[in-house]
């Protein structure tokens, strides 16, 4: 009984530690932490003031606590709502899900859009295989991906449509950018140009997915693996690219400590 | 187990700190009204 009581106050302890420690899991690092750092220290002053048995300045920091804590509630109110809705059942896999199909429906619409203005457009998805030595003779971008970005990107009029577009990550790295021609033959119609020759080129030489949107008959194609798939529509193209990209998520999993596993071995 | 070790320790560690000084000093503070809860109601 005495060891139970002993231990005790060292459970609680730990127990609230690791609420306050996920609570500040949500406010670190943000504009919010001077405030918290400000309302600990209000508190910390109230304990003192406990423990050296100083009764009317306890009764103000009450006081002023009560008000205190409605005013934590309006002012941490948008950190409020991201921790209760980071509470959610659904976990960090379906969200990274969402944000990926976030990035494929705008990819999609944009690259549909263009196929109907007929506005030429080459696109190529990195996959493993690193285009950074494309990238360096390229126009830097390093912007968010956006429909409206890739729209202005390859607007004719624009300088940076002439080339291609280089996506890694839900994010445009390089525009403008020269890729390396397909001496395939057999893999091009008459009707393809130097669009088409430099999306199988690169199809050819590394595994990232290329999206060539012609300028003359406005048909989308993909180039993967050295193979040009023509004349693709807007679900199949949502299809092949979701069935390449989408794993990630996969394999930052592989490194995590399993604690079943552990206990396994 | 290396990995768990460093996670539980190690990462965010400042974090880590705070909150244990702030789960102590709410334990103590909560633990003396309780005390004295107990010794008014007898």
């Amino acid at each position: 009984m005495t060891i139970i009581q002993t231990i005790t106050p060292f459970v609680e302890i730990l127990i609230i530690a690791i609420m306050i420690n996920y609570l500040l899991s949500f406010l670190w690092n943000t504009r919010s932490m001077d405030l918290l750092l400000g309302f600990f220290a209000f508190l910390l002053i109230l304990a003192i003031s406990s423990w050296l048995n100083l009764p009317v300045l306890r009764k103000i920091l009450i006081l002023v606590g009560n008000v205190l804590a409605i005013a934590v509630i309006v002012i941490f109110q948008p950190e409020l709502r991201m921790a209760l809705s980071k509470l959610s059942l659904k976990g960090r896999k379906a969200r990274e899900f969402t944000e990926f199909d976030k990035f494929l429906d705008q990819l999609a619409n944009s690259v549909y859009r263009m196929s109907d203005k007929r506005i030429g457009a080459l696109i190529a998805l990195e996959n493993e295989d690193s285009l950074e030595e494309y990238v360096q003779h390229a126009v830097p971008i390093k912007g968010e991906f956006s429909q409206e970005l890739l729209e202005t990107i390859f607007s004719p009029s624009t300088p940076l449509h002439d080339g291609a577009v280089i996506i890694r990550n839900g994010t445009i790295v390089a525009a403008a950018v020269i890729l390396p021609l397909s001496e395939d033959p057999s893999q091009l119609a008459k009707s393809m140009g130097t669009r088409h020759r430099a999306g199988l080129g690169l199809s050819h030489m590394t595994d990232s997915l290329v999206i060539v949107v012609s300028e003359e008959t406005g048909k989308v194609s993909i180039a993967r693996e050295g193979i040009m798939t023509r004349g693709v529509k807007i679900d199949r193209f949502k299809g092949v690219i979701r069935s390449l990209f989408n794993p990630p998520t996969h394999t930052s999993t592989t490194n995590k400590f399993n604690f079943f596993e552990w206990l396994k071995q | 187990m290396k990995s768990l070790l460093i996670k539980l320790f190690i990462q965010n560690w400042q974090r880590k700190l705070i909150s244990l000084i702030l789960a102590i000093v709410i334990w103590l503070m909560i633990n003396h009204s309780i005390a004295i809860t107990k010794l008014e109601t007898q």
